[in-house]
């Protein structure tokens, strides 16, 4: 009798969601991201969580990373057509910044034993201003899949699929005439070059580098080109020298197939979509693809299997100019407050790169915080929040001074916790390039 | 872990197929560890404050039981609430205190610093202090006998369905539910879970989405017009009322399939007639310990009768007749707005009921007697609309104290209010521009809030659940599919209860 009424309520409430689960069934089958992998290993979405997804499921060997630059490249036709030497799984997603390419980069790596990896790079995605950090947001929805069926954003991008044909997280890239370029230049590249700012994320990318190169994974970076008017805004802006600099830092390591210098032949071509990305990739399967988009077929010809003549090997070097160094120094508090500062000659517009390790595990400050300031010099651009812990006894960090006011300027080092701490082998080098 | 989550759920299934599967005389067992799992898992090392708790007034009330004199009963009590209430007042009102003492000071010209300590507030601490203090009282005045089985005790206290938003249950009335033999029950378990599904549309698409709106408008109210302010603090009186009777609902609904039934805490408010009335139909266990414990208190107490004494050698006896129920009055409206929270607007907002109920209670008389001078019939319906508005509108003035974070930004939204020209308001277009609401999400929640009123109306007179039951098939299932539906799209809207989740408002006192 009572299991005959627990069935009765059992059925009872089955049809109350049936509503949900139908629909639950027709998400799971239909969704645009192949969260569940029913759509064979196809990425139809270039988003962060269908590429981790992937990744996730491993025997990946070659990877792609980078932004909507590289995310729209299909590597499975392009290795299916004979395009490339070896099959490179993409895992670019649009937006994509430095931190978040390393990101992907840990997270492949953490699934897969990885042979080789192409990473696209940018300078003007590695500054202060951006700071975007979706890898990690996504990362519990990529382990708990209730989380994605009950994620409104994917349910709303799931509907809008269905409903108004539109697509996911591609990214608007327009196509047109040269007026388009010089418009997208002006909307997008001139705020982000007039408020630039060198991001500690690049040392990130250092150590993303490193890894490879101990761990025999071959790594190669690649600078897509851009057209005139993306480069004048560059031009512009003074910021040519970091442009520089942030190659030189990166190509220390690894190789640097460079295509984006204001002297290249594709600085003016007409085979962008918008000044900044590249036009033809749905047309691979076409007989006169290489007739018809020369630049895109160079390009990908040059990003999977390193021949063209439209690239240089980057081999400018970094020059590090010694300011700062102490061997040991110890920092008292005063009310959870322990604050220690140094007088230091600073030069406008230059990146300093801060270096220091905590041999002394025992005690970790809840908040750790070091800055460049002045009286009138006190921009979060020059301050550094670093997030110490128990495995890491290396810190490094880069600070760009932009313009600096005449007084005396400090290098300070603030932190939060309780007790002394002791800093070792601080050292603050200016870095330039050759 | 929040009512909302997949967690919770997952918590409750477990402990109802223990539940139903242990022994009968067993059976408070898996009540009381389900009950110490929920409340660790969700506070954590505060548990200690709940066990002191419970310790104290259970040791109060065994050795009350155990004493014969008078004086030592006495002693024992006011021992056991002076600890009790003193817990609460430190984690709840230290900051507080603290606080306007060095601005006291400060008026006189002298800088003094207390020490700051910040204290967490566990989860329900003014609900089970006020719970465990009423039984504690009631085993004084012999109303029942104490519990002598510790963790029995100790369950009725951490219940987990009450610990979080009250009711402000009776022990006694738990206790014999809990001690029943409570096997699996089909038609309790249907109406328990109607009752968590009406509760969960009520926090999950209505006072949710309300809150969005209110956030914004309260947050910065400058931004926008009067009759936003207006709208926001209507949708406020609906968003605090669907926000707690959701959450009763939903633990009624939990409790009624465990075979327990919860104090009932509301019974449609806003459709009392008077200010009075609305307080004996919103948060019913909160007035019903205030006026048991606290309001009969003052009126016997013995400071009272010696004012009353003193004062009749100089006024007239039948003019200060009523003012013992004054001073009680004041009393305990000035400590329910304190018991809501440590900060000025709650006082003022107890204060103004304070004003409210003592004002009606003096006036009676003379309005009745301009009633029937003015042959106003009292009896008809659109009298008693009347009074519904009137009370309604007082109700939500008092909102703006209770929701506003301090009394500036009450007065401000008060300004705001009052030096708005409506009319041009509604000329100048859409009224709701700068609240980034979709149409989609208006219509959600008109059809909702027009749901929760029609529900509401009909059981004023009736059981709306009964109703239902007995209506044709396509009806009521097209009905339960709806409320589904939009609780289904109200949670995925909150990303199912993953990440950031709106808490319950009355969780935070």
């Amino acid at each position: 009798m009572k299991t005959k009424k627990i069935d009765q309520l059992l059925i009872r409430i089955i049809l109350c969601i049936l509503p949900i689960l139908v629909y639950e069934v027709v998400f799971i089958f239909g969704e645009p991201y192949n969260y569940f992998g029913f759509h064979g290993t196809e990425r139809e979405s270039k988003s962060p969580i269908s590429a981790m997804r992937y990744a996730k499921r491993g025997n990946l060997r070659n990877v792609l990373i980078g932004d909507s630059k590289v995310a729209r490249i299909d590597t499975e036709e392009l290795y299916e057509l004979g395009m490339t030497d070896e099959y490179y799984y993409n895992l670019a997603f649009a937006g994509a910044t430095t931190k978040e390419k390393c990101d992907m980069f840990w997270y492949a790596n953490q699934f897969n034993d990885l042979k080789s990896v192409v990473i696209e790079i940018n300078f003007w995605n590695t500054q202060t201003a951006i700071s975007s950090d979706r890898v990690e947001l996504v990362k519990p929805i990529v382990d708990n899949p209730m989380q994605f069926i009950l994620n409104k954003d994917y349910n709303i991008d799931f509907l809008r699929e269905k409903f108004q044909n539109s697509e996911v997280n591609e990214g608007s890239v327009n196509t047109g005439s040269l007026e388009v370029y010089k418009e997208y230049a002006k909307s997008i590249w001139h705020d982000k070059m007039e408020d630039y700012s060198f991001s500690s994320d690049i040392l990130e990318l250092e150590k993303v580098i490193n890894y490879c190169n101990s761990n025999n994974i071959n790594i190669r970076l690649v600078a897509f080109p851009m057209h005139r008017y993306v480069w004048d805004e560059v031009i512009q802006s003074g910021e040519l020298s970091n442009v520089d600099l942030y190659k030189a830092i990166l190509a220390e390591n690894a190789p640097l197939f460079d295509m984006e210098y204001p002297d290249n032949i594709y600085t003016d071509s007409l085979g962008y979509s918008d000044g900044n990305h590249i036009l033809g990739y749905d047309s691979l399967d076409r007989e006169d693809f290489e007739q018809d988009y020369p630049m895109t077929a160079d390009i990908l010809n040059i990003l999977f299997n390193m021949r063209g003549d439209n690239y240089r090997m980057y081999n400018k070097t970094v020059i590090e100019e010694l300011i700062l160094s102490e061997e040991e120094i110890a920092i008292e508090c005063d009310e959870n407050i322990g604050i220690m500062s140094y007088e230091i000659n600073l030069t406008e517009d230059s990146v300093y790169k801060i270096s220091f390790s905590m041999n002394d595990q025992d005690n970790i400050p809840e908040i750790f915080y070091m800055d460049f300031w002045g009286e009138t010099y006190d921009d979060p651009k020059q301050d550094i929040t670093i997030s110490l812990d128990n495995q890491t006894q290396c810190y490094s960090a880069i600070i760009d001074t932009a313009e600096i006011p005449q007084e005396q300027l400090y290098f300070r080092i603030i932190y939060q916790g309780e007790g002394k701490i002791n800093i070792n082998n601080l050292t603050i080098t200016k870095l330039s390039c050759e | 872990m929040t009512l909302t989550s997949i967690h919770f759920f997952v918590f409750i299934i477990i402990a109802l197929i223990l539940y139903f599967n242990f022994p009968p005389r067993y059976k408070w067992i898996i009540l009381l560890f389900s009950s110490l799992y929920f409340y660790i898992y969700t506070c954590g090392k505060y548990v200690i404050y709940i066990i002191v708790t419970g310790i104290t007034t259970w040791l109060a009330a065994y050795f009350l039981n155990k004493s014969n004199s008078e004086k030592r009963q006495n002693i024992i009590v006011a021992f056991t609430i002076l600890l009790n209430f003193g817990i609460l007042a430190l984690v709840k009102y230290y900051g507080f205190c603290v606080e306007n003492i060095e601005k006291l000071f400060l008026i006189w010209g002298w800088e003094v610093h207390i020490p700051k300590y910040s204290f967490v507030l566990p989860l329900g601490i003014s609900f089970y202090t006020f719970a465990s203090i009423g039984y504690l009282l009631d085993v004084k005045h012999k109303l029942y006998e104490c519990e002598r089985n510790f963790a029995k005790y100790f369950t009725y206290i951490i219940y987990f369905p009450h610990i979080i938003q009250g009711p402000i249950g009776r022990i006694n009335r738990l206790k014999e539910q809990i001690e029943k033999n409570n096997c699996f029950d089909y038609v309790r378990t249907i109406k328990g879970l109607q009752l968590m599904t009406w509760g969960y549309f009520k926090k999950i698409v209505i006072a949710d989405q309300l809150g969005i709106i209110v956030d914004l408008v309260f947050g910065d109210y400058t931004r926008y017009t009067g009759l936003l302010c207006i709208i926001s603090v209507v949708f406020y009186s609906i968003q605090i009322y669907a926000d707690f009777s959701g959450c009763m609902n939903i633990l009624g609904g939990i409790s009624e399939i465990f075979g327990i039934t919860l104090d009932k805490n509301f019974e449609t408010p806003y459709f009392s007639t008077s200010i009075p009335e609305f307080w004996r139909r919103w948060h019913i266990s909160l007035g019903a310990w205030f006026r048991d414990y606290l309001f009969y208190s003052v009126l016997r107490s013995k400071w009272v009768e010696h004012i009353m004494k003193s004062l009749h050698k100089k006024f007239d006896k039948k003019r200060i007749r009523n003012l013992p129920t004054y001073i009680s009055l004041a009393i305990v409206w000035f400590t329910t707005g304190v018991w809501h929270g440590a900060s000025w607007h709650f006082i003022i907002w107890g204060v103004y009921y304070g004003i409210l109920i003592i004002s009606s209670t003096m006036w009676k008389k003379q309005i009745k007697n301009i009633t029937n001078r003015l042959k106003i019939k009292v009896s008809c319906d659109s009298f008693k609309l009347f009074q519904i508005l009137r009370t309604y509108i007082l109700v939500c003035f008092g909102y703006i104290l209770f929701r506003a974070d301090n009394m500036k930004i009450a007065f401000g939204m008060i300004k705001q209010i009052f030096s708005t020209n409506y009319i041009s308001c509604f000329l100048d277009g859409n009224i709701f521009s700068g609240l980034s609401i979709t149409g989609g999400q208006w219509l959600i929640m008109c059809i909702s809030i027009l749901l929760l009123f029609l529900v509401d109306l009909y059981n004023q007179k009736d059981n709306f659940a009964i109703w239902l039951s007995q209506q044709n098939l396509v009806f009521r299932w097209g009905f339960y599919w709806s409320i589904v539906i939009l609780i289904f799209i109200g949670f995925v809207m909150q990303n199912g209860g993953y990440g950031n989740t709106v808490q319950f408002i009355y969780m935070q006192f």
